[in-house]
């Protein structure tokens, strides 16, 4: 939210900032663009992915000698869901 | 006469309500998603001030058409009853809210029980005296809405929600932030209405007609969420 000093990333945010970058990449992204687009640690960013694929919102696949992380559909839809929170709150002028 | 102001109060308390509603359920699906207590406090405030609304829109108009069959007291205590479990509602709602802005110090309650007993006992000679469906829409505003003060302080409750919403409007300026800083403006006025209807009767549909586009303001910005 402008104008405020966000103290820490909820969860929810940093699995959003994952998908939002794997999303503007054309749904696949390799893990250092990750890791700068949602600017985490290469250890935390590891064991969100885990947990992210486990869930369902996101799936590794193998190109070549790459490895890419995909959003799936269930991902897609939490970042719909998430945006629209954000703009619930934005009206709002409330933030998390 | 009285019907219609009956009818019309009732009626926009109800959809002003069912918007409350919306409202608490879009705030349950990001609680759900996110675990916030800030959506869980949103929640709990929607659903009071809607049920509030709701309750008091459809009861009320129940009992008023009712009149001629209830007892002048039994009428007059339900009806007082249904207005004080209103501004309870309101009070406790729109504090609900402002503490989600601060962050800090408990809602403010709006308790001020003792203060209705008298005005309820000065209207039932006024009511055993004259006919239920001849009465004056004075003693009509007297019933349905509890007491100035308590309309008081949900009015000075809404003035810090309204200032908090365009501060944030005229930061944000986007067209949702706008529709939620119009909509608790209109909150804030129809409020010094009601206040001012104790008074001056016809203030009373004024204030209905505000606080019903204040909640279509509402309504607006959670289709424009939704649809986003």
């Amino acid at each position: 939210m402008r104008g405020r000093t966000a103290r820490y990333r909820s969860k929810l945010r940093i699995i959003a900032d994952i998908l939002t970058v794997i999303n503007e990449e054309g749904g696949a992204a390799g893990p250092t663009r990750i890791l700068y687009g949602a600017n985490l640690s290469h250890e935390r960013m590891m064991r969100y992915l885990a947990e992210m694929e486990e869930k369902g919102l996101v799936r590794r696949v193998e190109v070549g000698n790459r490895t890419l992380y995909e959003i799936t559909d269930r991902g897609r839809k939490l970042l719909r869901e998430v945006r629209k929170m954000e703009e619930f709150l934005r009206a709002f002028g409330l933030g998390i | 006469m009285i019907g219609w102001f009956i009818m019309l109060s009732s009626t926009l308390e109800v959809v002003e309500g069912l918007v409350a509603m919306l409202t608490c359920y879009l705030a349950l699906r990001f609680y759900s998603l996110a675990r916030e207590r800030l959506f869980l406090a949103l929640f709990t405030s929607f659903l009071i001030l809607g049920l509030g609304l709701l309750i008091h829109g459809l009861a009320a108009g129940v009992v008023l058409l009712m009149a001629p069959r209830l007892r002048p007291s039994t009428f007059v205590l339900t009806l007082r009853s249904l207005a004080l479990t209103l501004s309870i509602c309101e009070a406790f709602a729109y504090g609900l809210l402002a503490y989600s802005y601060t962050r800090y110090g408990a809602p403010r309650h709006g308790g001020q029980t003792g203060q209705g007993v008298l005005p309820s006992l000065m209207l039932m000679p006024a009511l055993a005296a004259s006919p239920t469906n001849s009465m004056g829409q004075e003693v009509v505003v007297g019933l349905v809405r509890f007491h100035p003060l308590l309309e008081g302080l949900i009015l000075a409750i809404l003035a810090y929600l309204a200032f908090k919403t365009i501060s944030n409007f005229l930061s944000e300026k986007d067209v949702n932030p706008f529709l939620v800083s119009f909509s608790f403006l209109f909150l804030a006025a129809a409020r010094v209405c009601f206040v001012l209807a104790f008074s001056l009767t016809i203030l009373y549909i004024t204030a209905h007609v505000l606080q019903l586009l204040a909640f279509l303001s509402l309504l607006i910005v959670l289709l424009r969420v939704v649809r986003a």
